[in-house]
């Protein structure tokens, strides 16, 4: 078994070729949950909903968020009764919402609710929330501190930002399935995902990186020079006191990472990284690096 | 300004008979909150959006509730993720029972919410929830407590109706927008709802029946001697000790009512009634009585 962990798009897209060479049981999915929250009475987790519809074969891998083919019928009403949700979310998405929120009413924990989401939509990997207590990033602007998802959704990262910060009642602490499927791997990947708001609150789930730096982790940088791939990483290093570069995705792991994959492309010099085509603009280029990571792995 | 005490399907049928004969800004609607219940993280209240569905003009007329030619894409695909939901809510009915929930959550009164739902939709009318307190009834099974609008479109109709049940410590009292409407009102219309479930809870909260006795009210009774009614208003009624019948109605209504409307063909006899034909079946049936309604408080109230 390998376990990934993921966030954004960056992990998903490597995802998308694991999941043609492994059997799908054989993957395990820690997934950030730091940009989680209630809306239009319902809890929305963009990572995980973006892990689980890539399993059920229904993502819009064009956006690599939302249900391909879905519908916007309430969304769109809610804007002219002036309910402005700040991102579009689809009407078959709402239900997988709706779901969630009436189980964690009743008091399931969100990784109970996953898996009853997982199981319904035929998921057959393993898609673990990384806590199930409650973070929640927040960046902080000249406006004020809002939500992760406000100023990258609604305000599409147009907004200076100052520093990042995460929400919550009680340290966050890894659920005992998250520790449990990090010692059962024969490796840990992290996917090319934003350090700050994809990797970080994972790894600042207690007893993560501890579990990590017994495993084989291999890591993929998600820059190419000072600019991500894609998505708001560079400001968001910035204000994260890291630098915007592979030199400082790397020190954010230094301490567990056995292996660490930059892009041919990045002029940034880091000794000991493996140089590898990390731009996985298809499906094909998704398969390429997929493969080689679990020759890695495997050595075969 | 005539107000209607409105519930379930008779009295929007009723009201949109009205709507032929006065403008919607001499119309007050005062609607019935027993049913409202929280679904899938919103604000359903059936009473309050029948009639704000029947003043935009979007009220599905052939089922007398949700709007018509809604969607139900969230709702389908809820069973493929979980276990569903009790009865069918549209996608674009949930967009106006999200948007109040929206709005209570910012500490809005029920009545303020409801308020500024019809202004987004240019509605004339006016339209209040009876109360601003916690009116939920629960039909008592034996086994459960139902909700009573989850009774009323999810249950089997042969389910036991033990008692309906508040479950609220504190009984509900009106608003003070209802207390001014029907002061303001020339006559108050108890539409044909059932008493059980749409029109007793109007009048059971604190100060409603003390400000009727003050004005002229006409009800209409829902039932009709010789026609069963469905299965569930019978079950309903009988829960609350009485039959289905106009005589009940009229009963329970009691010194309220100036003028009580009943079927023409009802061999049951109310002393003192007025006959006429209350099925509303069509559009110009409605229209009709209607004017029979509003030539009586003419005559009452000028």
């Amino acid at each position: 078994m390998i376990t990934f962990l993921s966030g954004g798009t960056g992990t998903p897209k490597l995802l998308r070729g694991m999941q043609e060479l492994l059997d799908e049981r054989e993957i395990a999915v820690i997934v950030n949950t730091a940009e989680d929250t209630w809306l239009s009475g319902n809890h929305l987790s963009p990572d995980l909903d973006t892990v689980m519809y890539l399993f059920a074969g229904i993502l819009d891998t064009g956006r690599w968020w939302g249900i391909r083919g879905d519908t916007y019928i309430t969304h769109d009403l809610l804007a002219r009764l002036g309910v402005e949700e700040f991102i579009a979310v689809g009407d078959q998405d709402r239900a997988v919402h709706v779901a969630r929120g009436e189980m964690l009413r009743d008091g399931m924990r969100l990784t109970e609710a996953t898996a009853a989401l997982c199981g319904k939509l035929g998921v057959k990997a393993t898609v673990l929330p990384m806590t199930d207590s409650v973070v929640t990033t927040y960046v902080r602007t000249r406006r004020g501190e809002m939500h992760f998802q406000e100023y990258w959704v609604k305000h599409r990262g147009e907004v200076a930002i100052e520093g990042v910060s995460r929400r919550f009642q009680e340290p966050p602490v890894a659920t005992a399935e998250v520790i449990q499927a990090i010692e059962a791997s024969d490796a840990v990947v992290i996917g090319p995902s934003n350090p700050v708001t994809s990797i970080s609150p994972i790894l600042e789930c207690a007893g993560v990186r501890e579990a990590l730096r017994r495993q084989h982790v291999i890591a993929i940088s998600p820059f190419i020079g000072d600019a991500p791939v894609s998505g708001p990483a560079a400001a968001l290093m910035r204000a994260f006191g890291k630098e915007a570069s592979s030199t400082g995705t790397y020190s954010l792991y230094e301490d567990f990472v056995d292996l660490f994959i930059q892009d041919t492309r990045d002029a940034v010099e880091l000794p000991g990284a493996l140089r590898l085509d990390t731009l996985m603009v298809n499906r094909g280029k998704s398969l390429d690096l997929a493969k080689i990571i679990l020759t890695l792995i495997y050595r075969c | 300004m005539i107000t209607f005490l409105s519930g379930g399907t008779g009295t929007p049928a009723l009201i949109r008979g009205v709507r032929q004969i006065l403008y919607d800004s001499e119309i007050t609607v005062i609607a019935n909150t027993a049913e409202d219940l929280r679904v899938s993280g919103s604000h359903c209240a059936p009473d309050i959006d029948t009639a704000i569905f029947l003043f935009a003009g979007i009220l599905d007329t052939g089922r007398w509730w949700g709007i018509k030619g809604d969607t139900y894409a969230t709702h389908n695909y809820l069973p493929k993720v979980a276990g569903g939901e009790p009865f069918l809510v549209g996608d674009r009915a949930r967009a106006v029972q999200i948007a109040r929930a929206a709005l209570l959550g910012e500490g809005l009164t029920l009545t303020e919410a409801v308020e500024r739902q019809c202004r987004s939709l240019n509605i004339g009318a006016t339209i209040l929830p009876a109360t601003d307190d916690d009116a939920a009834l629960f039909v008592d099974t034996g086994t459960e407590h139902l909700p009573l609008y989850k009774y009323w479109m999810a249950a089997d109709a042969a389910t036991e109706v033990r008692e309906l049940i508040r479950t609220a410590s504190q009984p509900p009292a009106i608003t003070d927008e209802v207390r001014v409407a029907v002061e303001a009102s020339d006559a108050v219309v108890i539409g044909p709802g059932n008493p059980a479930r749409s029109i007793l809870p109007i009048l059971d909260c604190a100060g409603m029946r003390r400000l009727l006795r003050d004005t002229f009210v006409v009800a209409v009774s829902p039932f009709r001697g010789g026609s069963a009614p469905d299965p569930k208003d019978a079950a309903l009624m009988y829960a609350i000790g009485e039959p289905p019948t106009a005589p009940a109605v009229a009963r329970l209504y009691g010194d309220i009512v100036d003028v009580f409307v009943q079927d023409i063909h009802d061999p049951d006899v109310v002393p003192g009634s007025l006959r006429l034909e209350t099925r509303l079946l069509h559009e110009q049936q409605a229209e009709s009585l209607a004017w029979d309604i509003m030539a009586v408080i003419r005559h009452a109230v000028s």
